[in-house]
């Protein structure tokens, strides 16, 4: 009786497993559906198909699936069978009594029960997963969007094996040698760290220096086999049944293979392309430099160099080229030096981020100093290295001393007094006395320092002048104006008082001199005109300020920091003073040179000519001369232009290809070639049948219509020229025109 | 009813009335013999019945009928279906002739009506057609090209220009105009809508004959219908120019150079300084152009002449100048704008205007600007203008008996090709020289009457020459038979049936380097443009005769056994009158 129960389970177990191995196979035929149809490349489908359907067994594992396996499902699925399939797997005799009865049980209502139990599996799902795969698959492959996605393999005319063509047509009748195999090995020069590569397709591309091999096999009695190329024919040597040759790539270009069997029957295989890439030169970026960076003396010169070179094969040098200029005029002086990247380079590597910190106080500029610099880079290329190298940058470092562009081609007219160059003086005077502190006594130093004060003092009233400031009262009025605004600044709380005090000392001080001044100021004023005093005369161009309102404005801040450089003088502060001075001298400079005023140069005004006298000159040495020259304008096309024509002749008749007409496709395609070395794959197959229809006995239609596009492709737009145009002239249109005169 | 008795042997009339007579003079006389006045009457009413209907036997009597109507139906290409439903239910027993499949059109004179539907008849079959009553019933067109217009004949460098129209075009399709190796040149997008007038274009770039084509496609790019365009180019002749400078200037400079290299034949006299010259030639040999005279201007199709070198030439050789234009064609330019006084007054017709604008576009080069003299050119009757800025005439021409004088008030043209405007500067040149120059004469100017030549029909052209009597010779060597014009006499016309396809030739006698190229069509070949020149032919012809429709009659006999059935009445009344 069990036996029947253990029957039942057996073919339970068997059912299940079946299920689950379909279950499998949809899934596979689902994905290998997806893939054919999107690929459409069945091999390879195929094998994903099989992966698949490995990966779905190692999750489904149907051959775990065993009795006991399937009794616990069939437990659990049926509430009749309390839980007692598991008695049916064993022997009757191993059983006790009560077990017994119960297998006997359990086996009766299994057979009944067994039906309405199924199998745990998933066939739906995947039944409707292989349904969904196959229709996305077939969506793909009728919408044509695979057809560009790049998932198909897009068929290489290249790829395959060399197709040769026998010239002469009627020797397809006979075997011809077959191709067993062909290789290409193309090794790169050794700086550009490329592995060796060996295709089976022909067109090369390769890197310029690189060594190209040929190994051709062939299956069959062979002659020669000769490698023709645009530099000529190149015959491949016999080692054993192997042809070989190797150049060297130059220049782009094209080549083909011909070869002669043992009945001496030529054979010439399609034209393939070389493609030869020159090594580029590196690239230099610099970045966040301005061309152009200008510093103060005081500032701190730093110059931050931050570049980022390239290179397709590998950087081997990189360094700035640093020139200082020093002087001006033809006491120029240059010094180039040649510095380092303080970031360490790496040789070989493609990309370099390099840095430098340019101090210019470590080259040993001064102010007025200019530094030029750029950045060299070499590449790792054998034997010349490609160099390359950055714009130039200019660095300068200020000179407040310049006097700026002097006025070489006109005649200007300096209309400044010579005291205003006392501004320098006094800069200078200032550097010695800080110079001289702690060498001379206190009392000298502060003395000094309130002469050169007051210079500075009588050098403010002065420009006072120019600027309208009649008298010292009114330069006091000014001041407290512009002290005022000083106060505004917040630049010294002290400036109200050392005014104060700075008038009464200046008179102690200095009073000889500066009432001489004074006196002498009230007694000219007083002497020439006494009207004078009385009047402002704004009208009178000699007295009315000469300045225009926004230089006066400068003058005016010129002013204002000569009082500052003043009052540190006084305070015997002479380094404080300094940055005043220098920036007063700058205002000065400025308003100098915006004064100037340019007078219109004389010219040169030749004599009137005397027209009698005109062209009477010697003309002894002159003659009439004559030239004949012969223009011979070179027409890139003109084969390919008759070529065309003959085509389209050839086209309409019986394709009968004379001799004549062979030498006229040779020409055209040896001016189609040069057009191509530009732009080889544009004209590459045109190329190819050209080379057919010169070596080809019988030509079809189809493939002389070809070459008449590609020819007809590659001539360029005419350029205007004026044409001759015919014209007929009858009795009708003499009397037309006669009537019309 | 107005029939009329007519005898269909009218001509035996007279004779046989008097043979009738005779034969009752002798029945008479018999009877009178044998009986007297018994019965006279009687018999001789018998005798005369039984002649007259043996003469009426003879004479055959015809009573004229209305006849009955004859409609034929003629159907040609692009024949509406609906027309032909309604004809034929209105005519049951008309006849139809299907004029595609070539049916027999010789009875056509039958008809009392016919009916052309569709576009019509060939030209050369129209004549069958005359002075009948037709009713002319056009159909519509099948979408497609209806008119075409190109130059058949180019020069390289020439840029062929297409127009047509195109009627009921079916959005999304394009027309194409692909060159002999079927590369796309031009193309067009057809829009839906009633017709559409198309224009493509393209320059010709290389010499030869060559069959081009127009194809339609649609949005995929599949070929719907495609027609040759058959069409030639030949390269022109190099010109030769001969140029005079007061002083060397850049503008003649960079012309030369221009010139020269274009290759064509220069010769340049430049004054160096008093009396004293320089002579380039380029591109041809030495020859003295120190003075004008018409052997010397002979050879050259044009002069580039400054007005100051003009003016320093005598008045003679501006004489001779004239002549060589008036009757040689020479061509003159003349560049500046001095004055023109001390100029010959043949030389001096165009006026000048002031106009202060020194820059200037011209109307076909929007793009680029151009510096010019401060004139521009006055309008007037025979001047013809080669440059325009908007109104304003730059560069124009007259013409002076063969030749051409023009100017040009454009300057310092060479600049533009210190600019890189190259082409400006070439297409600029290139239309004022190509205007002036000489014309090279042709003996023979060949027109073709019909756009298209098909295979067996006939082919009308034309040919225009001051030859005398002109013999024309096909390719076979059979010389084609010319008709003179009546009243033109240069102008003669003829016909040739093309038997093969492709491209032919004719030439001339006289001029063997005349040649008439023609291309010889397949009859699929432009199908509606030869349907829409039917129909206008058609149309113009059925308009220009207006012919009744003629109400014919038809005599209808007397069928002679009811004249016999008389005779034998009245003969059988003779022989019973004596039984009475």
């Amino acid at each position: 009786m069990n036996s029947t129960g253990k029957t039942l389970l057996i073919q339970f177990k068997k059912q299940w497993q079946l299920l689950l191995w379909l279950e499998v196979v949809l899934f596979a035929i689902g994905f290998f559906l997806l893939i054919g149809f999107l690929s459409g490349n069945w091999l390879w489908s195929g094998l994903f198909g099989i992966i698949i359907s490995v990966a779905v067994l190692l999750v489904k594992k149907p051959w775990k699936i065993d009795l006991q396996k399937v009794s616990k499902h069939i437990d659990h699925n049926s509430n009749q069978l309390e839980f007692s399939t598991g008695l049916l797997l064993h022997q009757a005799e191993e059983l006790s009594g009560v077990a017994q009865l119960q297998q006997q049980k359990i086996s009766k209502i299994l057979s009944t029960e067994i039906k309405n139990i199924k199998p745990k599996h998933h066939l739906g799902a995947a039944l409707l997963t292989a349904i969904l795969l196959a229709g996305v698959g077939y969506l793909g492959f009728y919408t044509g969007v695979t057809n560009n996605s790049g998932l198909k393999p897009t068929k290489d005319p290249n790829s395959g094996s060399i197709n040769f063509i026998p010239t002469d047509s009627s020797a397809i009748e006979v075997d011809k040698p077959v191709l067993n195999s062909q290789e290409v090995t193309i090794t790169y020069p050794p700086y550009t760290n490329l592995p060796k590569k060996t295709a089976s397709r022909m067109n090369i591309k390769a890197v310029e220096g690189s060594t190209v091999s040929w190994n051709l096999n062939f299956n069959g009695p062979i002659d020669s086999v000769s490698l023709e190329s645009t530099g000529g024919v190149k015959p491949l040597q016999k080692k054993g049944s192997l042809y070989k040759g190797s150049t060297v790539l130059e220049n782009s270009g094209f080549y083909n293979f011909k070869f002669k069997d043992s009945t001496g029957r030529t054979y010439i295989s399609d034209l393939y392309a070389i493609e030869v890439l020159t090594d580029q030169s590196p690239v230099i970026r610099i970045q966040d430099l301005k061309q152009f960076t200008s510093f103060d003396f005081n500032e701190d010169k730093n110059l931050n160099l931050n570049s980022i070179i390239t290179d397709d094969f590998g950087i081997n040098k990189a360094y700035i080229i640093a020139t200082v200029s020093k002087g001006s005029g033809e006491s120029v002086k240059f010094r180039e030096e040649q510095l380092q990247f303080d970031t360490r380079i790496v040789k070989g590597k493609k990309e370099l981020r390099l840095k430098k910190l340019i101090h210019l106080d470590s080259m040993n500029m001064g102010p007025g100093d200019e530094l030029y610099f750029y950045v060299e880079a070499k590449d790792n290329r054998f034997p010349k290295a490609n160099r390359s190298r950055s714009q130039t940058y200019f660095a300068v470092i200020k000179d407040t001393t310049d006097y700026g562009m002097g006025v070489e081609t006109g005649m200007g007219v300096d209309l400044m007094p010579d005291y205003f160059r006392s501004q320098r003086q006094l800069i200078i005077d200032t550097k010695k006395l800080i110079s001289q502190r702690g060498k001379i006594p206190t009392q000298k130093f502060n003395s000094t320092s309130n002469e050169l004060g007051f210079d500075q003092k009588s050098l403010r009233l002065k420009y006072g002048q120019f600027m309208g400031d009649e008298a010292e009262g009114s330069i006091s009025q000014t001041e407290s104006s512009t002290m005022g605004e000083d106060h505004d600044h917040g630049e010294d709380p002290l400036e109200g008082y050392t005014h104060d005090h700075d008038s009464e000392n200046e008179h102690n001080l200095v009073e000889e001199t500066h009432d001489h001044d004074h006196d002498h100021d009230d007694e000219t004023a007083g002497g020439e005109n006494s009207i004078e005093n009385y009047m402002h005369n704004h009208g009178d161009p000699e007295s009315a300020t000469l300045f225009t309102d926004n230089l006066k404005a400068k003058l005016r801040r010129a002013l204002n920091i000569m009082w500052d450089a003043e009052l540190h003088l006084r305070l015997n502060e002479p380094e404080q003073s300094l940055p005043y001075q220098y920036e007063a001298l700058e205002l000065i400079q400025d308003i100098k040179n915006s004064a100037r005023i340019y007078v219109h140069r004389i010219g040169f005004d030749p004599p009137p000519i005397k027209e009698e006298a005109r062209l009477s000159g010697d003309l002894e040495n002159v003659n009439t001369m004559r030239k004949q020259e012969t223009i011979e304008t070179t027409d890139n096309f003109t084969y390919i232009k008759t070529s065309i024509k003959r085509l389209e002749i050839l086209k309409r008749s019986d394709l009968k290809i004379s001799e004549a007409d062979r030498s006229l496709f040779q020409k055209a395609r040896e001016e189609l070639s040069q057009q191509a070395i530009e732009n080889p794959g544009r004209y590459l197959t045109t190329l190819q049948e050209l080379k057919k229809l010169t070596e080809l006995q019988n030509i079809k239609v189809e493939l002389v219509r070809e070459v008449q596009k590609g020819l007809l492709k590659s001539i360029p737009q005419q350029t205007p020229e004026p044409q001759k145009t015919s014209q007929f002239y009858g009795e009708l249109d003499v009397t037309i025109m006669k009537a019309l005169e | 009813m107005n029939t009329s008795l007519t005898f269909l042997n009218s001509s035996w009339f007279w004779p046989a009335l008097v043979g009738w007579l005779i034969l009752m003079l002798v029945f008479f006389w018999k009877e009178w013999k044998t009986s007297g006045r018994h019965r006279l009457v009687l018999k001789m009413l018998l005798a005369g019945i039984a002649l007259t209907s043996l003469l009426l036997v003879i004479l055959e009597p015809a009573l004229e009928k209305p006849a009955k109507d004859k409609v034929i139906i003629l159907i040609t290409e692009h024949f509406d279906q609906d027309q032909l439903d309604s004809l034929q239910k209105k005519h049951k027993e008309a006849m139809l002739i299907d004029y595609r499949q070539e049916q027999d059109l010789l009875n056509l004179k039958e008809a009392s009506q016919i009916f052309v539907l569709g576009s019509g008849l060939a030209d050369y079959d129209l004549h069958l057609l005359e002075n009948l009553h037709v009713d002319f019933l056009p159909g519509q067109f099948t979408p497609g090209i209806i008119k075409l217009n190109y130059n058949k004949q180019n020069q390289t460098g020439d840029i062929l220009n297409i127009r047509g129209e195109f009627v009921r075009p079916t959005s999304g399709r394009k027309l194409f105009l692909e060159d002999a190796a079927g590369n796309a040149l031009d193309s067009v997008k057809l829009s839906p809508g009633q017709s559409q007038q198309f224009s493509l274009s393209t320059p010709l770039k290389v010499q030869g004959d060559y069959i081009y084509k127009l194809s339609e496609k649609d949005s995929t790019g599949q070929l719907i219908k495609s027609d040759p365009l058959p069409l030639s180019a030949y390269t022109s002749k190099p010109l030769d120019i001969l140029i005079f400078a007061y002083q060397p200037t850049f503008e003649i400079k960079y012309l030369k150079n221009f010139l020269a290299e274009q290759e064509h034949a220069l010769a340049v006299k430049s004054r160096i300084t008093r009396n004293r010259f320089k002579y380039e030639y380029f591109n041809r040999p030495k020859k003295n152009i120190s003075r004008f005279n018409s052997a010397m201007l002979e050879d050259f199709d044009l002069l580039i002449i400054d007005k100051a070198s003009l003016k320093s030439i005598s008045a003679s050789q501006q004489i001779t100048l004239l002549r060589s234009i008036e009757n040689d064609g020479l061509g003159l330019l003349m560049l500046g704008n001095t004055e023109d006084s001390g100029l010959n007054p043949g030389l001096k017709d165009i006026l000048f205007e002031t106009d202060r604008t020194s820059e200037v576009t011209l109307n076909h080069l929007p793009e680029e600007s151009f510096s010019k003299e401060a004139f521009k050119l006055q309008p007037k009757f025979g001047l013809k203008e080669i440059h325009k800025s908007d109104s304003d005439i730059i560069s124009a021409y007259y013409r002076k008996g063969k030749g051409r004088i023009g100017t040009t008030v454009l300057t310092q043209t060479w600049q533009l090709k210190l600019e890189g405007k190259e082409e400006a500067y070439q297409q600029v040149w290139s239309e004022l020289l190509e205007q002036l120059s000489k014309r090279e004469s042709q003996t023979i100017i060949w027109t073709a009457m019909q756009q298209f030549a098909f295979i067996d029909e006939p082919f009308k052209f034309e040919l225009q020459t001051s030859i005398k009597d002109p013999k024309v010779w096909t390719e076979e060597k059979y010389q084609v038979p010319l008709r003179q014009d009546l009243y033109i006499p240069e102008r003669w016309k003829t016909r040739i049936y093309p038997k093969t396809l492709g491209w032919h030739e004719l030439k001339a006698e006289q001029d063997s380097l005349s040649v008439f190229k023609y291309y010889v069509h397949q009859n699929q070949d432009w199908k509606n443009i030869i349907a829409y020149q039917n129909r206008e032919n058609n149309k113009r012809f059925f308009s220009e005769q207006q012919v009744e429709k003629n109400q014919e009659t038809n005599l209808a006999a007397i069928h002679p056994i009811w004249f016999f059935i008389v005779f034998l009445l009245a003969i059988g009344g003779l022989w019973f009158e004596p039984k009475l």
